[in-house]
C-alpha cells in the first residue's frame, strides 16, 4: 500500500521534472527572446520617428510584422504630443514674452492609425521639432509561459502580460519633405 | 537500467542545459538592451550638439565669419561629449575618456563639412634648449582636432584646361581654374531663365516687415504699475524693453535693417538690431522696400552668362560649361536633357542636382575613409583597441546628409555585454542661419490688419496651394517664426531670459502644429508646377532668402555673381 502510494508520487515528480520543468523553462526563454525581440523593435521604431520627423505607413506595417513574427499578438499603444506655441503667443498676461509654458494635445493610436493607414500604402504622419511621441507594447495573448505558470500560481489582474516594451522621445526634426 | 536511473540521467542532462541556455539569453537580452540604450544616448547627446550649433550661430553675429564658425563648432562638440558622459553617467573630468571611443563626429554645412577626429599633433615650439627638434621628436600623439574645413568640389579636365566646381547644398557654385590661358574665378546663383522670370515684383523690391524688441533707458514700474520710486522720491531708472510691431526693414550686407519710427530714446531712422541694441545704420532717406531677390536675379543672369561665356583653349573657344560635363552632358547648361528630365537646378532630380549629390557623397565618403584609416593605425595611442570599421550609413541617411546642414557622430569600441558598440547618430538642424531649406519658406497674409478677411495665421506652401489664394501672400524663411531669446539685467542685476516672436502670426493648426490635412505625397518642385502665382512668391521669397544667407566659409573672391 506504501508502496504502491510512493510509486505514484514519484511517477508525479518525475513528470513534473522531465516535462513540466523542461517546458515550462523552454518556454520562458521563449518568451525572454521574443521581449528581446520587442524591446529591441519598439527602441528602433520609436527612434526611428524622432530622427525623421514622421510615422510612415511602411514604418508602423513592418514594426507590426516583426511583432506578429515573435507568435504573439500585441495591443500597441502610440501616443504623439503635438507641441503648440500658439498659446504662448496669445496670451495676454502682464508678462505677454514669457513663454515656455508650451501646450501639447495628445493623439491616440487610433487617430494615428486613421491617418497613416492609407490603401495605396504611403500613409504618413508629419511631426515636428519639439513634438514627444511614445509608444508600448503589451501581449494579448496567453504564452505558454504564463499557462504553466497559472497551473501552477494562479496570476490574476489586469497586468498579466508577460512581454512589454515602451519607450518615448522628444522628435529631433521637423519633416518638411 | 532502471526506469529511476534514466530519469536522473535525463535531468542531469537537462538542468544545465535549461540554465545555460537562460544565462546566456540573458546576457543577450543585456547586450541587445545596452545597445539599444546607447543608440539612444548617442542620438540624445547628437541633438543636444545640433540645438547648441543653432543657438550659438543664430545669436553670434559674426558667425559670417570662418574663424568664429570653427568656435560655434568646436562648441557644439563640447556640448555633445558632455552630454554624452552625463548620460553614460561619467560627467565631469571623465567625460575625456569618452574621447577614444568617438572615432570621428562629421558636421556638414553649407558649402562643405569638418571631421572632427584624431589627428597627429606637433609641438609649436621648433627650437628646444637651443637645438632644433627633428620632426619626428615634435610628434606628440594623437588627439581629436577639428580638421580643416573640406569644400564639396571636383575637378573637370578636358585637355589641357580644368575647371574645379564648388558646390553647395542649393544652386550657388564656385567655380574656378584655366581655361587656355585665361584664368576663371567666379561665384554666383546656377537659374534658368524661367526661374528668373518668375522673380518679378514689377521691378518695385519687396515690402517686408515683422516685430522687434529694443532696449531704452526708463522709470521702471512697481508690480502694480505705478513708476517705481526711491526713498528721496526720486524716479528709479533701469533697463525697459519696448516692442514695435510690424516694423519695415530691408537687407543689408546680409542683415535686417529696420526703419524705426516713435522708439523711445531713438529719433527715427534706419537701424540695425543685435541683442535688443538698435544701432543707427542710417538717418538718411533710404527705400523701404528691399531688392534682394531682384538682385539676386540679375547677379544670377550674370553669372550664367559667364558660364556660356566662350574662352580661348587649345586652339578653340570653349566656356565653362563645356568643360563641366559628366558623360558628355553639360551639367551646368539649364537646356542639358537628361532621363527624360530637363536640368531645371531648382528640381531636385535634375541631372545638376543627381551630379551634385554624388560629389558630396563621394567626398564624404573619400575623407572619412581617410579619418578612420588615421584613428584605427593609432587606436592604441588613444587607448583602445579594438578595430574600428565604419558602420554603413542607410540610404536615407545619405540623403539627409546631402540635402541639409547635420551632425554625424560615431561611436564605437564600448563594450556591450557579448559584443563591440559600434553605430551611429545622424540629426538635421532645420534651423540655423548656413543654409535657406527651399522646404521652409512659410507664407504669410500681407493685407492689413483692418481687412475683415486677414488671416492671421502662417502657412506652408501646400496649405496655400489647396486652400488659399497666393497673391495676398508673401513667404519668409523658418528661423524667422522661431523664438527669440534674449536676456536683460533687472535693477538689482538679475538677468532675466525671455523670448518673443519675431513674427505675430499663429502656426496653422492644420499644416504647421499639425500636419494631419494634408497626405500629398507630391514634391514642392510638382506642386508649383501648377500654380503659377505661388511658384512666383515662392521663388521670389527664397531668393531674397538666398541673397541675405550668411556665407561664412566660402572662397573669398573678387568676382562675385
Amino acid at each position: 500500500m506504501g508502496d504502491s502510494l510512493i510509486t505514484i508520487v514519484a511517477i508525479f515528480l518525475a513528470a513534473i521534472l522531465m516535462f513540466v520543468f523542461p517546458l515550462m523553462s523552454i518556454s520562458d526563454r521563449n518568451d525572454d527572446v521574443s521581449l528581446l525581440a520587442v524591446q529591441t523593435e519598439t527602441v528602433e521604431f520609436v527612434d526611428n520617428i524622432r530622427s525623421t520627423g514622421k510615422i510612415t505607413q511602411e514604418n508602423y506595417s513592418a514594426f507590426i510584422q516583426k511583432l506578429a513574427a515573435t507568435g504573439n499578438s500585441y495591443d500597441i499603444e502610440i501616443e504623439v504630443k503635438i507641441l503648440d506655441e500658439n498659446p504662448g503667443k496669445k496670451t495676454s498676461l502682464t508678462e505677454a514674452d514669457k513663454i515656455g509654458e508650451n501646450i501639447y494635445y495628445s493623439e491616440f493610436t487610433k487617430q494615428i492609425e486613421s491617418e497613416i493607414i492609407k490603401d495605396n500604402g504611403k500613409g504618413v504622419k508629419k511631426l515636428k521639432e519639439g513634438d514627444i511621441v511614445s509608444v508600448s507594447v503589451k501581449n494579448t495573448n496567453t504564452t505558454i509561459a504564463q499557462m504553466l505558470k497559472n497551473f501552477f500560481y494562479s496570476i490574476s489582474g489586469n497586468d498579466t502580460y508577460q512581454i512589454a516594451a515602451q519607450h518615448a522621445g522628444v522628435v529631433m526634426t521637423t519633416n518638411v519633405k | 537500467m532502471k526506469l529511476q536511473h534514466l530519469t536522473i540521467i535525463f535531468v542531469v542532462i537537462i538542468i544545465p542545459i535549461t540554465l545555460i541556455l537562460s544565462a546566456y539569453i540573458g546576457n543577450q537580452i543585456d547586450t541587445a538592451s545596452l545597445q539599444q540604450s546607447y543608440n539612444t544616448k548617442l542620438m540624445d547627446a547628437t541633438h543636444d550638439a545640433v540645438v547648441a550649433f543653432e543657438l550659438n550661430t543664430a545669436n553670434n553675429i559674426y558667425s559670417g565669419n570662418a574663424d568664429s564658425m570653427r568656435r560655434d563648432i568646436t562648441a557644439a562638440i563640447n556640448t555633445f561629449t558632455s552630454t554624452l558622459a552625463t548620460n553614460l553617467g561619467m560627467s565631469g573630468n571623465n567625460s575625456e575618456a569618452l574621447m577614444p571611443y568617438i572615432p570621428a563626429i562629421l558636421i556638414t554645412l553649407y558649402d562643405g563639412y569638418y571631421i572632427y577626429s584624431p589627428s597627429e599633433y606637433y609641438k609649436t615650439n621648433v627650437k628646444e634648449n637651443g637645438e632644433e627638434v627633428s620632426s619626428d621628436d615634435m610628434k606628440t600623439g594623437y588627439k581629436h582636432i577639428l580638421k580643416p574645413y573640406i569644400y564639396y568640389s571636383k575637378k573637370y579636365e578636358n585637355g589641357n584646361d580644368y575647371i574645379i566646381v564648388n558646390y553647395t547644398l542649393d544652386n550657388y557654385i564656385t567655380v574656378y581654374g584655366k581655361i587656355g590661358e585665361t584664368l576663371i574665378s567666379r561665384s554666383g546663383y546656377l537659374s534658368t531663365p524661367s526661374a528668373r522670370a518668375l522673380i518679378d515684383i514689377d521691378n518695385n523690391g519687396e515690402n517686408l516687415s515683422e516685430t522687434i524688441k529694443y532696449k531704452y533707458q526708463g522709470q521702471l514700474k512697481n508690480e502694480d504699475g505705478t513708476p517705481m520710486v526711491d526713498v528721496d522720491d526720486n524716479p528709479v531708472v533701469g533697463t525697459l524693453v519696448g516692442e514695435l510691431k510690424n516694423v519695415p526693414f530691408v537687407y543689408r550686407d546680409s542683415q535686417k535693417v529696420y526703419y524705426i519710427t516713435g522708439a523711445i530714446g531713438k529719433k527715427d531712422g534706419w537701424y540695425t538690431l543685435s541683442n535688443l541694441t538698435l544701432n543707427l545704420y542710417s538717418d538718411q532717406g533710404m527705400s523701404a522696400t528691399d531688392y534682394s531677390a531682384i538682385q539676386y536675379r540679375n547677379k544670377s543672369e550674370d553669372f550664367m552668362k559667364y558660364i556660356k561665356e566662350k574662352f580661348q583653349g587649345d586652339g578653340m573657344k570653349k566656356s565653362i560649361s563645356d568643360i563641366v560635363e559628366i558623360d558628355k552632358k553639360a551639367i551646368l547648361d539649364p537646356t542639358t536633357i537628361s532621363n527624360g528630365i530637363s536640368n531645371d537646378f531648382e528640381n531636385p532630380e535634375s541631372l545638376f542636382n543627381q551630379h551634385k549629390r554624388e560629389v558630396i557623397r563621394n567626398s564624404i565618403q573619400d575623407n572619412m575613409n581617410n579619418a578612420m584609416a588615421i584613428y584605427n593605425a593609432n587606436a592604441g595611442s588613444l587607448g583602445t583597441s579594438s578595430y574600428f570599421s565604419m558602420p554603413k550609413l542607410s540610404e536615407t541617411d545619405w540623403e539627409k546628409i546631402v540635402t541639409n546642414v547635420n551632425i554625424v557622430t560615431f561611436m564605437q569600441g564600448l563594450s556591450v555585454g557579448t559584443k563591440t558598440y559600434n553605430n551611429y547618430a545622424i540629426v538635421t538642424s532645420t534651423n540655423n542661419k548656413q543654409y535657406v531649406d527651399p522646404n521652409t519658406i512659410y507664407f504669410v497674409d500681407t493685407r492689413p490688419e483692418s481687412d475683415p478677411h486677414k488671416d492671421d495665421n502662417y502657412h506652408t506652401l501646400e496649405h496655400i496651394n489647396a486652400d488659399f489664394n497666393a497673391d495676398n501672400y508673401i513667404g519668409y524663411k523658418y528661423a524667422d517664426f522661431k523664438k527669440v531669446k534674449y536676456e536683460i539685467k533687472d535693477q538689482n542685476d538679475n538677468v532675466i531670459t525671455n523670448y518673443y516672436y519675431r513674427r505675430q502670426e499663429y502656426a496653422c493648426y492644420d499644416c504647421i502644429v499639425s500636419t494631419n490635412k494634408f497626405e500629398d505625397t507630391k514634391t514642392k518642385y510638382e506642386i508649383l508646377q501648377n500654380n503659377e502665382s505661388l511658384k512666383k512668391k515662392y521663388y521670389t521669397a527664397l531668393a531674397r532668402e538666398r541673397y541675405n544667407l550668411d556665407k561664412p566659409t566660402k572662397i573669398f573672391l573678387q568676382n562675385e555673381f
